[in-house]
């Protein structure tokens, strides 16, 4: 089931909302059990087959944490590492079979030059989400960090509907707190409102923004997929479209997951702070998928090392964090290649910041500007990688950029350009019809998004005095709204009904959050 | 304000305003689906039905059972008139015209297949383009009406308000399907806006051979073998339906305008069009075991008075039999269903393993014939392909 489809809107929320504060009264307990059985139902929407490889993989890694736990409770904190290490290569295994079977059989075939039929395997929803969250609880338990094992609690921790099928990655330290206070189960008309208004924003984020920039990003890379070559405009058109896509999808999407979850009195990390505002590829990191961010950070760089040994050993930590970071995202090369790519970008950023706190070089006038500028021309080079279906199209559009297939410039433009057309025909720049860039739409959002990512406060930020999410230690705080700062007033409501009302109409053209394939 | 206010509120104008802007749409009804409320002025021409047929027509042939249905590309939904006396059997059966713009023959196949599987069918017409089949949505799908889309969307709420602003103006499409094209487009009505019309069609069928003159047919290059079984399954699954469902079945290959079936005869050859033919003809033959009353396989290929108009024919194009050429307007259709369904013989043939060699040999005659006595085919053919090159490659319609 997508958020932004009717029956989750109109059917699945309400029911599943007034069910819960209707149990409440009765029962924590039952409360807790009617919201993971939603969560199932919500999950089995999808392919209700899956429902019991889930449940499977939750069983297993309950019973794996509790004797985890006790084992180290019983024989101290060396208790319970094998367990670890085997219950570690169960949840890679299941997660290697089946995202990543198909990916090592096809290189192996192109490697050995023999091709056979493939096996047909489906990738279970959200699998690298309730994998990766399980990772984080079993090694809680062995760090002593997961206290309360408690198999209701633990089943809605994992299959909590509005994080399970794209995140935030759940710390089983944040949620089971919160399961257990009574407070989750009163109902709370701030939760509701609050819900509400990160839930339309999101809606609005997905359904209106994202999807629009969809209809730009696609068309230019399908061409390219099909070998045309793009133009420089054509291209980046397409590279900076398909990065308000991204940006807007996952930011709408995890508007929504807090919303939901919020109504519910359940408060999820905060996931996304405005990323495009980074001054570096580090602030980045901080600011795009932060639960990943600090996933691969707490238990792959710093498992591997991390910054303890040299330089050298550390930029290494950093690169294969990346990849695994890049690989998590997807099966497939391009993928490899956009962790690597950032790998490389953090490993010249730390190096960057190494050698300047050396020198004592001062920040120079307009330098944060101009940081913030290189970040996001690097992020959207790399976003190449990420969207395109293959290398060989990454590498079209990425000439394309680079003005290897030449500079052409609409045909409209052409009166206003006269007094230097000699000199852009000189200069190899030419005047046409443009098929994969469109002059006036296309032009006016991507100004508009830009001045938004880089201008205006994000959700949480105007929701900021409402505690819209948790926080994590390391990865910034929320900024003030200044006076756009939320409160439930006939200024907002009126902004609000407009926004969730289009975004309610625009739901028609089915379209899932890019992070779902993950 | 509270947060309970505000909450409340906002939900229930949300909830108010969301039910408002469906019911809008459900009155307006702008690509004729629900039909609770149809008064002229308001809403009876619907400008915006065409383009939206997919989201509709599949799911009307479910809704409204019509009897006698229509299957096939625009070809279909332009030129055959639904509400024709013979198809209808002056009016006794439900008529609805299931064409759809730029349908490709496989989406073909899968109307025509869930269709025959109404139970209401008595009568279907197949446009056929090709004699194959591939994957097709199940029935349920074809058969379930986005009501998100047709209520509550952006598009439908465009379509609503175009809907009221344009009545009184030209009539779109018709409550069973047909649609008028650019027939009444104000745009479109002199002779030169009307070649670059058929100069847009006709760049698709442009070849390097395009020039020459096409050397004579040669009946020996025209393949009878035997069909395999596994060949033309599309056209097999369609005939063993309809006999399986006592429905009768017609398969009419598209009427074809003159200045079309020379650029084929140039680009594919001069047996292009008789060699698909004969595979229609004997799978048909094959099928039902010689002739069944049930299938038909009819042919509108040829030089007759329906396929020659002129485009520099002087007349707006309201007035005229064909707007482009592959595009022929709903009086060509009638002829073609007066032949197939009140037995008029002056145009278009049922074609039979029997008689196919004969249907060959009279086409040849009629082409030179017609050939000889219109000086004007080749002038406005090569008048025609230079305007279809001169195209730019990426022009608009």
């Amino acid at each position: 089931m997508l958020f932004n489809s009717f029956p989750f809107i109109f059917a699945f929320l309400p029911v599943v909302l007034v069910g819960f504060f209707v149990l409440a009264r009765v029962s924590d307990r039952l409360a807790a059990g009617w919201l993971a059985l939603a969560s199932l139902v919500f999950y089995g929407w999808w392919d209700a087959r899956y429902v019991a490889l889930l449940l499977a993989s939750i069983g297993t890694n309950f019973a794996l944490g509790s004797s985890i736990a006790r084992q180290r409770e019983s024989r101290g904190p060396q208790g319970g590492r094998a367990l670890l290490a085997v219950a570690i290569v169960v949840n890679l295994a299941l997660l290697a079979y089946f995202k990543y079977t198909l990916f090592f059989l096809a290189n192996l075939q192109a490697l050995t030059g023999h091709a056979g039929p493939l096996p047909d395997i489906v990738l279970p929803l959200g699998i690298s989400f309730f994998t990766f969250t399980q990772i984080a609880f079993l090694v809680d338990a062995q760090r002593g960090l997961a206290r309360e094992y408690n198999f209701t609690h633990y089943t809605l921790f994992v299959t909590w509907f509005p994080h399970l099928i794209a995140g935030p990655i759940l710390h089983h330290r944040e949620m089971m707190p919160q399961f257990r206070q009574r407070a989750t189960y009163t109902l709370s008309w701030e939760n509701i409102a609050v819900g509400l208004t990160m839930f339309s924003v999101g809606l609005f984020k997905k359904t209106v923004i994202a999807d629009d920039m969809a209809g730009f990003a696609t068309p230019a890379f399908s061409a390219a997929a099909a070998g045309t070559p793009l133009t420089l405009l054509e291209a980046w058109g397409a590279a900076l479209a398909y990065t308000f896509q991204i940006y807007f999808d996952f930011s709408g999407y995890t508007d929504m997951a807090l919303g939901a979850s919020r109504m519910f009195g359940i408060v999820l990390p905060l996931n996304f702070n405005s990323p495009y505002k980074a001054r570096s590829i580090i602030d980045f990191w901080r600011r795009w998928h932060i639960t990943l961010s600090r996933f691969l950070r707490d238990y792959v760089y710093i498992a591997l090392g991390g910054n303890r040994k040299t330089s050298a050993r550390r930029f290494a930590n950093l690169l294969a964090t990346m990849l695994i970071g890049g690989l998590w995202h997807g099966a497939a090369w391009t993928f490899v290649v956009w962790g690597g790519l950032h790998g490389i970008y953090l490993i010249v950023n730390h190096g960057w910041r190494s050698l300047r706190s050396r020198l004592g070089l001062a920040s120079l006038p307009g330098g944060r500007a101009l940081a913030t500028l290189t970040t996001f021309v690097a992020v959207v080079v790399a976003w190449v990688f990420f969207r395109a279906p293959d290398l060989a199209t990454a590498g079209n559009v990425i000439a394309g950029m680079a003005g290897q297939h030449g500079i052409v410039l609409p045909l409209h433009w052409q009166p206003s350009a006269e007094g230097v057309a000699a000199w852009l025909a000189n200069h190899g720049v030419k005047f046409a019809e443009m098929a994969h860039f469109n002059r006036v739409a296309q032009s006016n959002w991507l100004c508009f998004l830009l001045a938004i990512c880089w201008l205006s406060p994000n959700t949480q930020q105007m929701l900021a005095a409402y505690r819209p999410a948790l926080m994590t230690a390391g990865y910034g705080e929320l900024g003030s709204a200044g006076y756009l700062t939320w409160q439930p007033s006939v200024v907002w409501l009126s902004a609000l009904v407009p926004l969730g009302l289009v975004a309610l109409v625009s739901i028609h053209r089915y379209s899932e959050f890019i992070y779902f394939r993950f | 304000m509270r947060a309970r206010t505000f909450s409340l509120t906002y939900g229930g104008v949300i909830l108010l305003l969301f039910g408002s802007f469906g019911l809008f749409n459900l009155i307006v009804d702008p690509f004729w689906f629900f039909r609770e409320v149809e008064i002229e002025g308001f809403n009876r021409d619907k400008p915006k039905a065409p383009g939206n047929e997919r989201l509709v027509k599949p799911a009307l042939v479910a809704k409204l059972r019509p009897e006698a249905v229509i299957v096939g590309s625009s070809f279909a939904e332009i030129g055959l008139p639904p509400l024709h006396g013979g198809f209808t059997r002056n009016g006794r059966l439900a008529s609805f015209n299931l064409g759809l713009p730029a349908a490709t023959w496989n989406e073909v196949y899968c109307l025509a297949m869930f269709t025959l599987r109404q139970p209401h069918l008595q009568r279907l017409v197949v446009g056929v383009s090709g004699v194959d089949s591939g994957p097709c949505p199940t029935d349920d799908q074809l058969a379930k009406a986005d009501y998100g889309k047709l209520l509550f969307s952006r598009t439908a709420l465009d379509a609503s308000r175009d809907t009221l602003r344009r009545q009184g103006g030209v009539q779109a499409m018709t409550r069973e399907g047909l649609w008028y094209y650019v027939r009444y487009d104000a745009d479109l009505q002199t002779d030169n806006e009307i070649v670059g019309n058929f100069a847009l069609e006709f760049r698709r069928a442009l070849c390097p051979s395009a020039d020459e003159l096409p050397r004579p047919l040669d009946s020996t290059r025209i393949t009878k073998a035997p069909l395999a079984a596994g060949q033309a399954a599309g056209l097999r699954n369609l005939i063993r339906l309809a006999l399986q469902r006592k429905v009768e079945l017609v398969l009419l290959l598209y009427p074809t305008h003159v200045l079309f079936n020379e650029i084929v005869r140039r680009c594919e050859g001069p047996e292009g069009h008789w060699n698909w033919l004969w595979q229609a003809v004997a799978v048909a033959d094959e099928e039902t075991g010689g002739l069944s009353p049930l299938i038909q396989v009819w042919d509108f290929f040829g030089y007759g008075p329906q396929n020659t108009e002129r485009m520099h024919a002087g007349k707006p194009m309201r007035e005229r039999q064909w707007q482009d050429f592959g595009h022929f307007n709903e009086e060509v259709g009638a002829a073609a269903f007066d032949a197939i369904f009140l037995g008029d013989t002056r145009y278009g043939t049922r074609v039979t393993v029997a008689n196919f060699d004969q249907v060959v040999a009279r086409t040849e005659e009629e082409r030179r014939v017609f050939l000889a006595a219109n000086e004007w085919v080749l002038p406005e053919l090569s008048e025609l392909m230079r305007r279809a090159r001169a195209l730019p490659p990426t022009a608009p319609r």
